[in-house]
């Protein structure tokens, strides 16, 4: 991948890494944009955060909920 | 030695347990399910199967846990065996990624400027925080959340998910990418815009 990253791609290595493992030079494309794109570190604090708590959510580990009844 | 009297007392309190998730399993089926009927029935059937098998819930986990990994085997059985997990229309639209070129400029740099989170710390606020998610996830589109579904609640792998829900791998990819972009979308407006939670940094931003 001699094209470096837009923030874009990176969105996109994200997700597919939930998928599949990525490729040498994905994950070198990926971390040498990481380096130096504050967004694109906030962005994958983020994602972070939402797969775990989609984890916790799936597993049923999650605190006590009332149901909200129907919206 | 456990005495009589206190196993029939588990046993009542393990049912009324089971029956108080009934609610919460059928919130996470149906978002698989996308059927009234279906979900009902895949419920009906976890609950069944954990009352005959209570006496193998040893308490590792909570009852809760323990039902949906029920349900998650009893799903799995019902798209492998009722072939029910072929998308409905609209595969194209929602494959469609053109929705997320607002978020990014010309370059494909983001757009906005990022607000940084904080995961939800008190009790309180994480019923909360997993309450806006709950919606967030209901809200996604209908072929988005159960090829979703199918990768994180069910966690089978993208072949098996294009052979049960009839796509092709290309657009399995793209619409689990729209979840995921989505989901961290609608949380960032509906929680961490709303409650406060997202820390709006100035520094060390280099842009």
């Amino acid at each position: 991948m001699s094209d470096p990253l837009t923030c874009r791609d990176t969105t996109v290595l994200v997700s597919a890494a939930r998928e599949r493992t990525l490729t040498a030079a994905e994950i070198g494309g990926l971390k040498g944009h990481l380096d130096w794109c504050k967004r694109c570190q906030a962005a994958r604090e983020q994602f972070e955060i939402l797969f775990r708590s989609v984890e916790r959510y799936l597993h049923g580990d999650t605190p006590e909920m009332k149901d909200r009844g129907s919206v | 030695m456990i005495a009589p009297a206190t196993q029939a007392d588990d046993a009542h309190a393990l049912h009324g347990e089971c029956e108080r998730c009934r609610p919460a399993l059928y919130k996470i089926a149906l978002l698989q399910l996308r059927d009234h009927d279906a979900a009902e029935d895949a419920v009906q059937e976890t609950l069944v199967a954990a009352l005959e098998g209570i006496a193998r819930f040893r308490g590792q986990s909570t009852i809760k846990t323990w039902l949906l990994s029920i349900l998650r085997f009893k799903i799995i059985d019902s798209l492998r065996a009722r072939a029910m997990g072929a998308l409905s229309t609209g595969v194209d639209a929602e494959a469609d990624l053109g929705d997320f070129d607002a978020l990014f400029d010309d370059e494909g740099n983001w757009a906005e400027p990022k607000s940084y989170w904080r995961g939800p710390e008190a009790d309180y606020e994480e019923v909360e925080f997993f309450r806006v998610l709950e919606i967030c996830m209901e809200r996604l589109p209908e072929n988005t959340a159960r090829v979703f579904m199918m990768r994180e609640f069910l966690e089978l792998e993208t072949p098996e998910i294009c052979e049960r829900a009839c796509v092709t791998a290309g657009n399995a990819r793209a619409l689990l990418y729209r979840a995921r972009m989505s989901l961290r979308e609608c949380l960032d407006k509906n929680w961490y815009a709303a409650s406060g939670a997202s820390v709006a940094r100035t520094r060390g931003h280099s842009s």
